[in-house]
């Protein structure tokens, strides 16, 4: 169906974000104002059809990214039986999901910024699930459905949710995406074994958690689609938290000759050189950190657009070291 | 001729001493125009008595101590107006004797200061009540902490430290080594915190590990309080109704402590991404080498609540003395009988094997290199500007962009402002007068943001 989706899908963080107290949404409407008033396009569907596709490149923004994903609905809305435009519109309110999570910071926020990020956060929600609940009906037609479906699951408890929600959601998420790697294990350049493999590793082992498992899936995810960047990314990890570094250096290599090739999108491509950069200095790698080094910077200086990931200081806590005055999570 | 030498010896002794000067404050005066006049290895004595004051150190071998007399002492208030009580970068400065409260971001805190002390202080309240960070050789003993909105001893990014014989209680977390290597937390009592005790490695942060720590001889009991972090933090998400947590750090040994009436769990471990803090492929997500000593546990798990009761619910979990997420790796445990969950792999603790070390200190201390203004600004910056700052979102202040738009390069301008803030807009509360960092730190913090710091 489409590659767009298999770049970083966030994945459950069971206590992050989450509280014990009941999360009302703040809005369950599929708009905010904010975009109301940004997305001048709406309501025009040339306009918005002519448009869309462009604004859905554009990572690095997230307020472009959402008005494409709002366009992306609106015609998936007025289309009567339009599976493959729902289900891409679908998958463009995953993506828009992730790149919200990445907007909520590390330490704190408050005050208007935080308030504007949960309004399109359950917006966005709001639209995943409309769609959803028209394409249900379809899981037979194609493995995607499923798989879209348990995607969606996984990021939606990513933030702004309680402890319960996300314990709700993760199994009925590992069972939708299993029935899609059954039928088609290489839908969505086999995104199910990277979600899979990405769920094993980061639940308690109580919860289904196996570190060996999330190896198998990584494994048969890489045969499935051998140039999908992020799953040699996750494998390389895999081996490596499991000392198996004879393994890790093989996927690391892999992942260097596959860089060259990969035809992902640019903000995913440059944050997937920065983890595959850290992977490279823990495996004491110079040589393959070097290459992933280059092209990262390659990517930032073409395109000063790009979102660099800094992560600034608050409360005493963060940002550069002060006494080197290095920024450590560049690579 | 060995006695002309010896004379010599002792002569250049007794003058060094005789350098070093007593200066004393005098009641509710300035305690740092007698700081600006210390010379390095004088001791500065602060008469019992209130001062409605911040302290800034950035000389060494400075020993600011709090005198008490008749039941009265050295107070510290920032009257929930100021920020930070006493700042040092100073090598080998010694915090004694004071009571700080009221201040609305740090107690006490040390950033870059090599062998401090931190000892016999009563620090109530702030979001962190006493914080050393990128520190080494530093010692905290002796301080009673309560009402931190995180924790009560916060000790980041920093090697070598002890954390010996304090009282934390009624603090989101009573004590903290975060992304710290070398550290012992021993004799403390840790009560009716929301959790005791955390051993944490962080991601994203300028240090990437955390590595030797040891917990050992301490009375960790009843940590049940309701997390009160604002809930915009990262505070906030810290469970509630456990003695100790460990997550992601290695070669940890956890001995001697009586662990009792924690609600959700005597201990836990977790890996990183369990915990919630994936997103930096530098830092090794699952712990090594974590060893569970003999230790005395009394009535944990009976009745587990917040967050962490919630997963214990779903995974139908109960009476938990000591539960891990299950990925640790060569991890051991001496005592059986205990309730546990997650700790299959676990083997049981080759007693062999050295229990710890007793003390994280460097018997001939460690180097201390003298800061560059560039690096003093950065220090200063990060100690005091980012408590109410970040770089590109409001937190109480104007987010640092702004600063920047509206200073361009004119650094003076910028320090005039900060030594004396005059209220502009009335959506932000009132900035505090910075002054007393003094003009050449604060010179350097103006250039840092404006020159220096950037997305």
């Amino acid at each position: 169906m489409n590659k767009r989706l298999s770049a970083l899908i966030a994945l459950p963080i069971i206590l992050a974000g989450c509280s014990s107290a009941a999360v009302k949404p703040v809005n369950d409407q599929v708009i905010t104002e904010k975009q109301n008033a940004l997305c001048s396009a709406l309501g025009d569907s040339q306009k918005m059809k002519q448009v869309y596709p462009d604004l859905l490149k554009q990572k690095w923004d997230r307020y472009a990214y959402g008005c494409g994903a709002l366009y992306q609905y609106e015609l998936a809305q007025d289309s009567w039986f339009g599976i493959t435009l729902k289900a891409e519109a679908l998958a463009s309110q995953i993506s828009y999901l992730d790149i919200l999570s990445k907007q909520y910071p590390r330490i704190y926020q408050e005050g208007e910024a935080a308030r504007e990020l949960s309004k399109e956060w359950f917006a966005t929600k709001a639209r995943a699930e409309s769609l959803i609940s028209s394409l249900d009906r379809y899981d037979w037609l194609a493995a995607e459905i499923p798989l879209l479906h348990g995607a969606y699951l996984i990021v939606s408890v990513e933030k702004e949710a309680t402890v319960k929600e996300s314990f709700k959601v993760i199994p009925h998420a590992r069972t939708l995406l299993q029935e899609s790697v059954a039928d088609d294990p290489a839908a969505g350049d086999a995104l199910g074994y990277l979600l899979l493999g990405r769920l094993a590793m980061s639940l308690p082992t109580f919860f289904g958690g196996d570190i060996d498992k999330a190896t198998d899936y990584f494994e048969k995810g890489v045969k499935q689609a051998p140039d999908n960047l992020e799953m040699l990314r996750w494998l390389t990890e895999a081996y490596l938290n499991q000392r198996q570094h004879e393994k890790a250096n093989l996927a690391l290599t892999d992942a260097v000759a596959v860089m060259a090739r990969a035809t992902i999108n640019i903000q995913d491509k440059a944050d997937l050189m920065t983890d595959l950069g850290g992977l490279a200095l823990r495996l004491n790698r110079q040589d393959a950190l070097g290459v992933f080094s280059a092209e990262r910077q390659k990517l930032l200086s073409e395109n000063p657009y790009l979102l660099d990931r800094k992560y600034h200081a608050s409360l005493g806590h963060g940002g550069t070291d002060p006494v080197t005055g290095k920024d450590a999570n560049e690579i | 001729m060995k006695t002309f030498i010896s004379t010599i010896s002792l002569g250049l002794l007794l003058a060094q001493a005789a350098l070093a000067a007593e200066l004393t404050v005098k009641s509710g005066s300035s305690i740092q125009a007698v700081v600006n006049q210390a010379q390095p290895g004088d001791t500065i004595l602060v008469e019992p008595g209130r001062y409605v004051q911040s302290v800034y150190i950035d000389k060494p071998n400075i020993t600011i101590r709090g005198l008490s007399r008749d039941g009265k002492f050295a107070q510290l208030d920032g009257e929930k107006r100021l920020n930070d009580g006493i700042i040092a970068s100073g090598h080998g400065v010694i915090i004694d004797g004071f009571h700080v409260t009221g201040y609305k971001g740090n107690g006490i805190m040390t950033q870059g200061a090599n062998n401090f002390k931190i000892i016999n202080n009563v620090v109530h309240g702030a979001f962190y009540s006493i914080f050393p960070q990128y520190g080494k050789n530093g010692l905290i003993q002796g301080n009673t902490i309560s009402g931190a909105e995180d924790a009560g001893i916060y000790v980041g990014m920093s090697d070598n430290i002890d954390i010996i014989g304090n009282k934390a209680f009624e603090n989101v977390m009573g004590l903290e080594l975060e992304n710290t290597r070398f550290g012992v937390m021993a004799n403390n009592e840790v009560f009716n915190n929301s959790t005791g005790v955390v051993l944490s490695l962080v991601p994203g942060l300028p240090v990437k590990t955390a590595t030797d720590l040891v917990v050992r001889d301490n009375i960790i009991r009843d940590n049940n309080l309701k997390n009160f972090a604002p809930s915009s933090s990262i505070a906030a998400t810290v469970p509630e109704g456990v003695g100790i947590i460990v997550v992601g750090p290695d070669n940890v040994t956890i001995s001697g402590n009586t662990i009792e009436g924690h609600k959700t769990a005597g201990l836990m471990v977790s890996d990183i991404y369990s915990f919630g803090l994936g997103g930096d492929s530098k830092v090794d997500p699952f712990s090594e080498n974590v060893r569970i000593l003999e230790n005395v546990w009394i009535d944990n798990g009976k009745a587990p609540f917040g967050v962490l009761g919630e997963v214990f619910e779903a995974a139908d979990l109960k009476n938990v003395e000591v539960f891990s997420t299950g990925k640790e790796l060569s991890s051991c445990i001496s005592q059986s009988g205990l309730n546990t969950v997650g700790l299959d792999k676990w083997t049981q603790c080759d007693r062999s094997v050295p229990a710890y070390f007793q003390s994280a200190l460097l018997k001939d201390g460690a180097e201390e290199p003298k800061y560059t203004k560039e690096q003093k600004g950065r220090l200063a910056y990060l100690a005091v500007c980012t408590g109410c700052h970040t770089y590109n979102t409001v937190l109480h202040g104007p987010s640092i962009m702004s600063i920047k738009a509206l200073y361009g390069d004119d650094t003076e301008a910028l320090v005039k402002y900060i030594s004396a803030p005059v209220r502009r807009r009335t959506d932000f509360p009132e900035m505090p007068p910075q002054d007393y960092m003094g003009k050449e730190t604060l010179n350097s913090i103006a250039h840092y943001i404006l020159f220096d710091l950037t997305e």
